[in-house]
């Protein structure tokens, strides 16, 4: 029989053992030394690097291969829980729904507008009374304030009073608009499945505004116009819009894409009712391209930007683009 | 389930010679097996020549893994450990919530009716799992580039190779494999019939491709469930999908046991065969015209 590259002697078993054991220490050698460098890299907002990286590669692929191009699903109205799940209550606050303002930022020719504010953060939110007796009247002691892990196990939540940070004044021109204003857009409804980046998802009846339609309303002004999507989209849109909560404690940004796209909603409805404070009354984000983390409750204030406005959960080590 | 059947009697239908390099290849060589240390055949000893006959074996070496499977077959094992390893952060996540979550995805059950959840508290106690949900991820969709590519990789040489001939199940693996099940439960004393991978591996080894397949699927399911409904639909949604890959994976634990347990049984010399890449087997009476340059048994 003709020799071949492959016969060997069976005398020559125990080395070829011996050789392909060392190979096998050392692949596994190099394999435990890649795991600790990757695990060793410094920290880029809550994570290693090469994951930070490879995160920020996924998105981009999805991004350019789906650019937000589709339609998320829509069922029957009872589909929907009659419950939603709460989960998440960083940043929420008990208001007066009467004295809340959406601060709107970066639109163009601000002072044009009736609701123009040459300092919207000089705006004062109430405090429910129910709220400031119990706090008055109980120990003295303040309130723990309440943990997402707290919440997350559905303990009983009782919404912090609303407290302005110190630095909060920040002499930022812009618009208070009421609920009424973001009202007079036209009502859509949606039922979508809501996903949270824990796993679960629930179909959930919403109502509200689109984001596009606040957008088309109270145009943006854009100093300088976006190149990056230059051709891409209408000029002089901004390519973040950044949110967050009255008192600053949950903030999160989303692309010009996800703005724009019809099922991207100012929810103000959940179930044909009046958000519930725990859900984000009186306002808040829903968009079934991204998961729960970014659809920000009790939104205080719409900035347009051209940079990437930071992130609550990104600064946790989360992916920033979080979408699905 | 990597039992040592490697002994091909008849080597007609050995490739032709310029495919001479692929594992199918057989060379038969002998030589004084306890020379080699050879212990593997006392665990085949059923499929062997009778025990007074098998002091006089000679042995031949055979060609059983290529290189490339080999390591693939290596580096999917490590890539396979992180990714269920991370899947478990993930889904601690979801779990933790016991009782809350209305859906219940990841248990065994029916209805309002469950027997078991996954995982229970002490599993994520004892083997600090907890509170990684944003590290899962990243490692998640970090390795899943590499487990994918390594799987696609090994799916092409297998195909363009031609060694899928030895791994996807015929029309007969079925009643095949049911045999190889009674003749390892020692039920059944008829040999196995010989062939390198039998009925019940083609099965196995070839379903666990699938599966890969299905992890991919399911896994893209999941990941962009709006840009891909279409995929999620198919599932049956969303959490049908996240069942189908909490399945799959337990799955993967269970092949990795029973495969386990079939290398330990079918003993070193096969399983030295997935580092080397070649077996030594028993050159049968039959076999020795084709040997050219053997030395004499002894």
């Amino acid at each position: 029989m003709d020799k071949t590259p492959l016969d060997i002697e069976p005398g020559e078993i125990p080395r070829r053992t011996r050789r392909s054991l060392l190979i096998a220490g050392a692949a596994a050698a190099i394999g435990g030394g890649l795991w600790k460098w990757l695990n060793s890299w410094s920290r880029i907002d809550g994570l290693n690097a090469p994951f930070r990286k490879v995160l920020d590669f996924n998105a981009a692929i999805a991004r350019g291969l789906f650019r937000e191009g589709t339609r998320a699903p829509e069922y029957e109205r009872s589909k929907a829980v009659r419950s939603f799940r709460r989960n998440g209550d960083i940043g929420l606050a008990d208001l007066k729904i009467e004295d809340w303002r959406l601060q709107l930022v970066g639109v163009e020719h601000p002072a044009s507008y009736v609701q123009y504010s040459k300092d919207i953060t000089l705006w004062m939110y109430g405090t429910n009374p129910s709220t400031a007796e119990s706090v008055d009247t109980g120990t003295g002691v303040p309130k723990k304030l309440v943990t997402h892990e707290d919440d997350a196990k559905g303990a009983d939540v009782t919404m912090k009073p609303m407290e302005m940070p110190e630095k909060a004044h920040r002499s930022i021109p812009g618009l208070l608009l009421t609920m009424a204003d973001v009202k007079k857009l036209p009502h859509v409804e949606m039922v979508t499945e809501f996903k949270c980046i824990e796993g679960w998802s629930e179909i959930v009846y919403w109502s509200g505004v689109r984001l596009r339609d606040l957008l088309a309303a109270f145009p943006p002004h854009i100093e300088s116009a976006s190149q990056l999507y230059s051709t891409e989209f209408v000029a002089g849109l901004p390519e973040y819009i950044a949110f967050e909560t009255p008192d600053g404690q949950y903030y999160v940004g989303i692309e010009r894409q996800v703005a724009l796209h019809p099922q991207t909603l100012l929810a103000y409805e959940l179930n044909g009712q009046a958000l519930t404070p725990d859900h984000g009354a009186p306002l808040r984000l829903v968009t079934p391209l991204k998961y729960g983390v970014k659809q920000i409750k009790q939104i205080g204030r719409i900035t347009y930007t051209n940079t990437r406005p930071r992130d609550y959960w990104h600064e946790q080590g989360y992916d920033y683009y979080a979408g699905l | 389930m990597d039992e040592s059947n490697g002994i091909r009697l008849d080597d007609s239908s050995n490739p032709p010679p310029e495919k001479s390099s692929l594992p199918g290849e057989r060379q038969v060589i002998e030589t004084d097996a306890p020379a080699l240390g050879v212990q593997a055949e006392e665990s085949n000893a059923d499929q062997e020549p009778k025990p007074a006959e098998r002091k006089r074996t000679t042995v031949r070496v055979e060609y059983k893994h290529s290189l490339a499977t080999r390591w693939m077959h290596w580096i999917n094992f490590p890539l396979l450990f992180v990714m269920i390893y991370s899947g478990i952060l993930i889904y601690w996540a979801d779990s933790q919530h016991e009782g809350l979550n209305a859906h219940h995805v990841y248990r065994i059950g029916i209805g309002d009716w469950t027997l078991f959840r996954f995982f229970p508290r002490w599993f994520y106690n004892n083997l600090n799992l907890k509170y990684q949900l944003a590290q899962g991820l990243a490692y998640h969709f970090f390795f899943m580039w590499f487990f994918a590519l390594n799987g696609i990789a090994y799916v092409l040489y297998t195909v363009l190779s031609g060694e899928w001939r030895n791994l996807v199940p015929t029309r007969h693996s079925l009643a095949g494999a049911f045999h190889v099940v009674l003749h390892d439960l020692g039920l059944s004393k008829r040999p196995l019939p010989e062939q390198k991978f039998n009925d019940a591996q083609r099965i196995a080894y070839t379903g666990v491709v699938l599966m890969g397949v299905g992890s991919l699927l399911t896994g893209l399911a999941i990941y962009k469930p709006t840009q891909l409904h279409i995929i999620t639909a198919l599932l049956g949604g969303y959490e049908m999908a996240r069942w189908f890959h909490f399945w799959l994976t337990l799955s993967y634990v269970g092949f990795f046991l029973m495969h386990v347990a079939q290398v330990i049984r079918a003993g070193w010399n096969n399983f030295r065969a997935m580092l080397i890449g070649y077996q030594v087997v028993p050159a049968q009476a039959t076999k020795r015209e084709e040997v050219s340059s053997g030395q004499d048994a002894p």
